[in-house]
């Protein structure tokens, strides 16, 4: 145990860890440990457990079901989830709609990486459906092949703006798998 | 459970993979890691736009690049099953050890305000230590 | 707070939790693993279909590989793609000869031995 004294000044408490003793590069164990587990992740989402939740992902889907497990990664699986895609109020052709559509199919058993989620919160399951009263549901399918056409519009507009951009020396960012 | 446990009890079953691209790949879990790589038997490729259809023997896919997967239901009956047991086995081996009394409550899984936030971090914590 | 808890089996007693389990039950659930899943052995010397972040992709034969999954191919063959839309492959190639792949930019990585395009295998028959 050389260069205790150093070693005192810094490390106030008494040589409680194995294996500090020589060596100020190793860390603390101390440090291992937040000072505060209740705004991590996992905090945050642990209350959702076995509770409805929705989930945005990256590439703009919507998903409802129970969330019945998760890690530290926010990697979720959820279960009797519902894929729903709202078409807000542009037309194709520009004009705007009289009244939103929807579409949805029933999925099943998802497991999501934790990366592609943008956000997700819990439902209320007495008022969750309040809101599809004003709106008109479709069959899924034609849902969405309506969303892939805007998708494949948006890339295509992106695309060119990209282009042009690029020409005076500016970088426009945009991911194509980011749709949401 | 956590999920790349259940991922793991998926195996030798029927399993979707959508990659982060927008391919899927429809095909038989064989093995998993820890990171999510994945090798699958009986595949079935779809391209995006979904007209593409690639039939492979056997695939592996890079954990980091997938965006979900869709497991079987049954799966997770399965796992609540298995959860259960190791529950009531774990109850079983603390009241012998412990003589009936649950003093610490270690074992508590719903997360009354515990420090990790619910997750016993300090299991893995405890291996760097040495 | 209780240092002791391991969450499970505790390693510290004497006694194993081996003995203490009945024959049926079931043990904690196997958890993934840490070491590579895919044997690469079993490709060495064959033509591979591999797939790249960012949507490149190539058929070669494996010559040699490490732990970190980069690759050495041999006789490459790259298909390229629409330059207006990644995902739709034309028939244009590109051969290399000696090509080294690095393991993170990998995607998927298949045989080509057994695999083929095919019709839309899901597809219902029309009522």
């Amino acid at each position: 145990m050389s260069e205790v004294p150093a070693q005192q000044a810094v490390n106030q408490q008494p040589q409680q860890q194995q294996g500090q003793s020589g060596n100020r590069l190793a860390p603390k164990v101390e440090d291992l440990y937040l000072e505060s587990y209740a705004f991590t992740t996992a905090a945050a989402i642990v209350g959702s457990v076995d509770r409805k939740i929705f989930v945005l992902l990256r590439d703009g889907r919507n998903l409802f079901g129970v969330l019945r497990t998760f890690d530290q990664f926010a990697n979720l699986v959820i279960q009797d989830t519902v894929e729903r895609i709202y078409l807000d109020d542009e037309n194709s052709d520009g004009t705007k709609d009289k009244v939103r559509r929807y579409g949805e199919v029933y999925r099943g058993v998802f497991m999501i990486r934790g990366e592609n989620v943008v956000m997700m919160g819990e439902l209320d399951i007495d008022t969750e459906d309040d809101h599809l009263q004003g709106l008109e549901q479709l069959p899924f399918e034609v849902v969405e092949k309506e969303l892939k056409e805007r998708h494949a519009r948006k890339v295509k507009e992106e695309k060119l703006r990209s282009k042009k951009l690029l020409s005076q020396g500016f970088v426009n960012d945009f991911v194509k798998s980011d749709m949401y | 459970m956590l999920p790349l446990y259940l991922l793991t009890s998926a195996k030798n079953q029927p399993i979707l993979v959508e990659l982060k691209n927008g391919e899927t790949l429809n095909g038989e879990l064989v093995n998993c890691d820890s990171w999510m790589n994945l090798t699958l038997n009986n595949v079935v490729q779809v391209s995006e736009n979904g007209t593409n259809f690639l039939k492979l023997p056997e695939c592996y896919v890079r954990g980091n690049h997938i965006k979900y997967m869709r497991l079987p239901e049954e799966l997770m009956d399965y796992a609540k099953e298995q959860t259960l047991l190791n529950l009531e086995q774990r109850n079983r081996n603390q009241k012998r050890r412990t003589g009936g009394n649950f003093n610490n409550n270690r074992r508590n899984y719903n997360n009354q305000g515990n420090r990790n936030g619910g997750h016993n971090y300090r299991r893995n914590n405890n291996n760097n230590n040495k | 707070m209780d240092h002791n808890s391991n969450g499970g089996g505790s390693h510290q007693s004497g006694h194993t939790n081996n003995q203490r389990r009945r024959h049926n039950q079931s043990q904690k659930p196997d958890g993934p693993k840490r070491e590579a899943i895919l044997d690469l052995n079993k490709y060495t010397e064959k033509k591979i279909r591999v797939k790249f972040i960012g949507g490149r992709q190539i058929i070669g034969e494996l010559k040699g590989f490490d732990q970190l999954m980069n690759l050495v191919l041999k006789n490459v063959e790259e298909t390229l793609r629409d330059p207006e839309d990644d995902h739709v492959l034309t028939k244009e190639k590109r051969n290399y000869d000696l090509v080294v792949v690095r393991g993170p930019s990998l995607l998927t990585i298949s045989p080509l031995d057994g695999s083929g395009e095919i019709e839309n295998p899901f597809a219902q028959s029309t009522e």
